[in-house]
């Protein structure tokens, strides 16, 4: 069954087919202790493990932050355009510096990032003229951080700056961050051969230094990266010290981040039992410190591992739980990767209905979000199930929108997945000349892809397109 | 100031008795007519009709499905079909809803038939319990002993009974159903409005009524103009005994229905057959051609259209609706249209997009236009879509191969480029 494009952004968890697929890498790449995991999930970047989004130390007032509360950037919001103002009239630079800066944090974490942007860049442009390297290598952090889900190219660039800067100033601590920042967003890109180096540099620093907490970051950050290189024993090694060392600091947070990442890369080795056994021990300790983002995580992932071992049944309620419990704690993201996921068991098992109104309830979320790849997968799975109820025309809108997001992405396999689907819905509703062109481009495109399968599907649908054809014309 | 007010009112009148009328005879929706008038102004759709009456000709009972374009006369044909049934069928109970939001179809037959049940004590339940007015006050009659001196010693106390909301609609109109069949013969249920939901809504909302459409009452339901969607209920679902398509009228039965409602408006006396070139008066023969001619053949066009022209030509007091008349006509309506109450800056962007496009296509729209009206999906603008077409400022067009929109011809185009260049 053709049922999804698979977004290149891999931060969602989701399965990719069921019985065959892997487990998702949401968190998979993350840092331990240094809060930063491989983009797309913009609020656990900014909430995990308490420490501020840039790793440096920006002072952010409220109520801010650490996985075990819910940080009200909108109530916050407010209280920094007043810092900001009193700043602007009394002239105080590095006070206004302070405030744009906690501005930019709190858009980025209501998802807002061209407003985010808008204030590190004149916090960057303000510390640039006074002067402050400090401040000028904080804001390069902030910006690039921003910058990491609308543009990677310039998110290096400004990293690439705070490396040099930081350099200058031989501040190692910050030298660290930007090289770690520059292997997630090199991630990102896909070049996971250039993330590790970033990474073995960053891991250099933090063992120079003594830093355990952020060695054991860097370990897990390289071991991701390791996974994305298909080299999963290697990345197995390094989850596993980078475990050691959460267990030797007390860090649990990083403890359950770790064990998680354990699961997900032993469930790409297709050892679902011992996944299942890394993801509970996760949950127990998300459970046990109050960490509901974490344990909402881990259920997901918990899910998809029954799902891997084909016990719907417990998939299913697993992914039900999940959802109420991110529901509860409105993390928007979680309900958004569990109502997908439990969406697509729905399809599976003909509760067609019941599917569309959790993938409505996906697309609500992702509509907020910049990521256009994860908000068209959303959209296409509606296509896909009005396709199903036959609600042909509400079908090929949804069609054209996925169509043109992963355009706009440029996203071929979605782009392809689209064609196909619009080709299969023209012959059904009798406009046959319109279904043999999309099928023609997606046949192009299976083949650049090299994707067989996808490739015969599309042929065979072709042939009867063409066979329809040549009936209307006799 | 008073005396003033008397004297513009004292011109209105003089305006209207020339032209012989003692009201504007258009309405929107005609739903606001009572029986008598809608009898005067319905023309046409014989075929329809007939059709139609002659399912209740037999004995077994039918659901029918009246599909057709925004203000094309679907809920005309409706009440029309009922008005004729109440009067000709003694033992049949006619109900009729608009479908209101969020409401399953079972729910809005049980409103529908409950208000027609007056002296029925539980239909009135059902309704109180929904927060709608109740014909009658639910109440349960308890025995009680009366003390005192004279009295029968027995005398009831009223009191208001709880009633929980029916937890299965269809069950609930099940036994309603059968409460009113002891009564009568036959019990039709038209539910209007169908059609203002979504499609998809729509189907959802026949398959889980299926049941009680499958069950002993008569339907007439609303549905959308998509041949495609209609072919689907009737087909796959089974729903219908009859689909009809209402499609916009022919030029002659546009100009009929000017005329009816032009003398549905005239004293009795002065109503004119419709051969007399004098019954569009006030206006001439040939600028009640130009009216219907821009009506399209769709009754609530030639409804608002005839409103905004009869109300400007009475602001210039003119005795003759002339050619010049009628544009000033038109475009007064296209101000009307655009100004609108309840447009919101988001309409307004979208209705820009149309008439700047000219043709708005789901398969043609890029992300550019799309962040032009501060969306990123085709679906995202639907709903502001439908609202413009509900406003007669857009209106779809009929193609299945793609969704598509364009100004409606009751709108004035903007300028054209050859209009914007400087004279030489």
């Amino acid at each position: 069954m053709t049922k999804k494009p698979t977004s290149k952004n891999k931060n969602y968890a989701k399965i990719v087919n069921s019985g065959s697929g892997a487990i998702a890498a949401h968190g998979s790449v993350a840092a331990g202790a240094s809060g930063i995991a491989v983009g797309g999930n913009v609020k656990g970047n900014i909430v995990m493990g308490g420490v501020n989004i840039s790793g440096s130390n920006i002072s952010v007032r409220g109520d801010m932050v650490g996985r075990d509360k819910i940080y009200q950037p909108s109530n916050a919001i407010k209280t920094y355009e007043e810092d900001l103002s009193l700043s602007r009239s009394s002239k105080d630079q590095t006070g206004e510096i302070k405030a744009l800066t906690n501005l930019g944090n709190a858009h980025y974490i209501l998802g807002d990032l061209h407003r985010a942007v808008e204030f590190h860049e004149q916090a960057l442009s303000i510390a640039r003229n006074i002067g402050n390297k400090d401040s000028e290598n904080i804001a390069l952090g902030n910006l690039g951080l921003a910058y990491s889900l609308i543009d990677p190219h310039r998110a290096i660039e400004l990293y690439t700056q705070r490396l040099m800067v930081s350099h200058k100033l031989e501040n190692k601590m910050a030298e660290r961050d930007a090289l770690e920042s520059l292997g997630l967003a090199y991630i990102r890109l896909g070049d996971a051969r250039k993330a590790a180096d970033f990474f073995e540099e960053a891991l250099k620093i933090s063992r120079g230094n003594g830093d355990r907490l952020r060695e054991g970051s860097a370990l897990g950050n390289l071991g991701g990266t390791y996974v994305e290189l298909g080299k999963l024993d290697q990345a197995i090694d390094l989850y596993n010290q980078s475990l050691s060392i959460a267990r030797e600091t007390g860090d649990r947070l990083g403890e359950s981040q770790r064990l998680s990442n354990l699961g997900s890369t032993y469930a790409k080795l297709g050892e679902i039992r011992k996944a299942i056994e890394q993801f509970e021990q996760a949950l127990a300790i998300a459970q046990e410190v109050g960490d509901r983002l974490g344990e909402s995580t881990y259920i997901n992932h918990l899910a998809s591992a029954y799902l891997l071992l084909n016990d719907i049944k417990k998939a299913v309620e697993l992914y039900k739980e999940g959802l109420t419990i991110a529901r509860d704690v409105g993390d928007f993201l979680s309900v958004s990767n569990h109502s997908f996921s439990l969406g697509l068991i729905f399809i599976d098992q003909g509760r067609w209905y019941d599917a569309l109104h959790l993938f409505e309830e996906c697309l609500e979320i992702r509509r907020k979000d910049d990521d256009l790849n994860v908000r068209a997968d959303a959209i296409y799975q509606i296509a896909y199930v009005h396709h199903l109820l036959r609600n042909l025309e509400k079908a090929r809108t949804y069609y054209w929108d996925a169509k043109r997001l992963y355009e706009k992405t440029d996203n071929p396999k979605g782009i392809a997945a689209c064609n196909l689907s619009l080709g299969r819905l023209m012959i059904r509703m009798g406009f046959v000349d319109d279904a043999i062109q999309e099928l023609t481009v997606a046949g192009e495109i299976y083949r650049r892809l090299d994707d067989q399968s996808r490739i015969n599907t599309t042929d065979e649908m072709m042939r009867l397109a063409k066979g329809i054809k040549e009936k209307q014309l006799a | 100031m008073s005396r003033k007010s008397d004297q513009v009112w004292d011109e209105l009148e003089l305006t209207y008795s020339r032209w012989g009328l003692n009201e504007i005879p258009f309405s929107e929706s005609v739903t606001t007519f009572s029986e008598a008038q809608l009898r005067e102004v319905f023309t046409g759709r014989e075929d329809q009709l007939r059709q139609v009456l002659n399912l209740f000709r037999g004995r077994e009972r039918k659901r029918v499905l009246i599909y057709g374009g925004v203000g094309i006369g679907k809920t005309a044909l409706m009440l029309e079909v009922l008005s004729v049934l109440k009067r000709k069928l003694q033992d049949t109970l006619t109900a009729y809803i608009s479908l209101p939001a969020n409401t399953d179809l079972a729910t809005a037959a049980i409103v529908a038939l409950a208000r027609e049940l007056k002296d029925d004590e539980w239909a009135q339940h059902q309704l109180n319990l929904m927060g709608l007015h109740p014909q009658t006050r639910p109440v349960e009659k308890s025995a009680m002993a009366k003390a005192g001196l004279g009295g029968t010693g027995i005398e009831t106390e009223e009191k208001t009974v709880p009633v929980n909301k029916p937890e299965i609609p269809a069950l609930s109109f099940e036994d309603l159903l059968n409460r009113a069949l002891q009564k009568y013969a036959r019990v039709v249920i038209a539910i209007d409005d169908l059609d203002k939901q979504d499609p998809a809504r729509a189907r959802e909302l026949l398959r889980d009524a299926q049941g009680m459409l499958k069950g002993r009452a008569w339907f007439i339901l609303t549905g959308h103009p998509s041949g495609l969607t209609r072919d689907i209920l009737t087909r796959d679902l089974g729903l219908f005994d009859l689909a009809l398509e209402l499609t916009q009228l022919d030029q002659k039965t546009t100009n009929e229905m000017l005329i009816n409602y032009l003398n549905s408006a005239r004293p009795e006396h002065s109503r004119r057959l419709l051969d007399d070139p004098l019954a569009v008066r006030p206006f001439t023969p040939e600028t009640a051609r130009m009216l219907c001619e821009r009506s399209e053949g769709i009754p609530r066009w030639l409804n608002r259209l005839g409103s905004y022209v009869l109300i400007k030509a009475s602001e210039l007091h003119t005795d003759t609706i002339t050619p010049e008349i009628l544009q000033a006509g038109f475009e007064y309506a296209d101000q009307q249209l655009r100004g609108q109450t309840g447009l919101t800056p988001e309409d307004y962007y979208v209705l820009d997009l149309v008439l700047e496009k000219g043709v708005l296509s789901e398969a043609q729209i890029s992300l550019a236009d799309l962040d032009r009206v501060k969306a990123k999906e085709f679906n995202e603008i639907l709903p502001i879509l439908d609202k413009l077409v509900d406003l007669d400022l857009i209106r779809r067009l009929p193609s299945e191969r793609a969704m598509e929109y364009e100004p409606s011809p009751l709108i004035l185009r903007k300028l054209s480029d050859a209009d914007d260049q400087p004279s030489e």
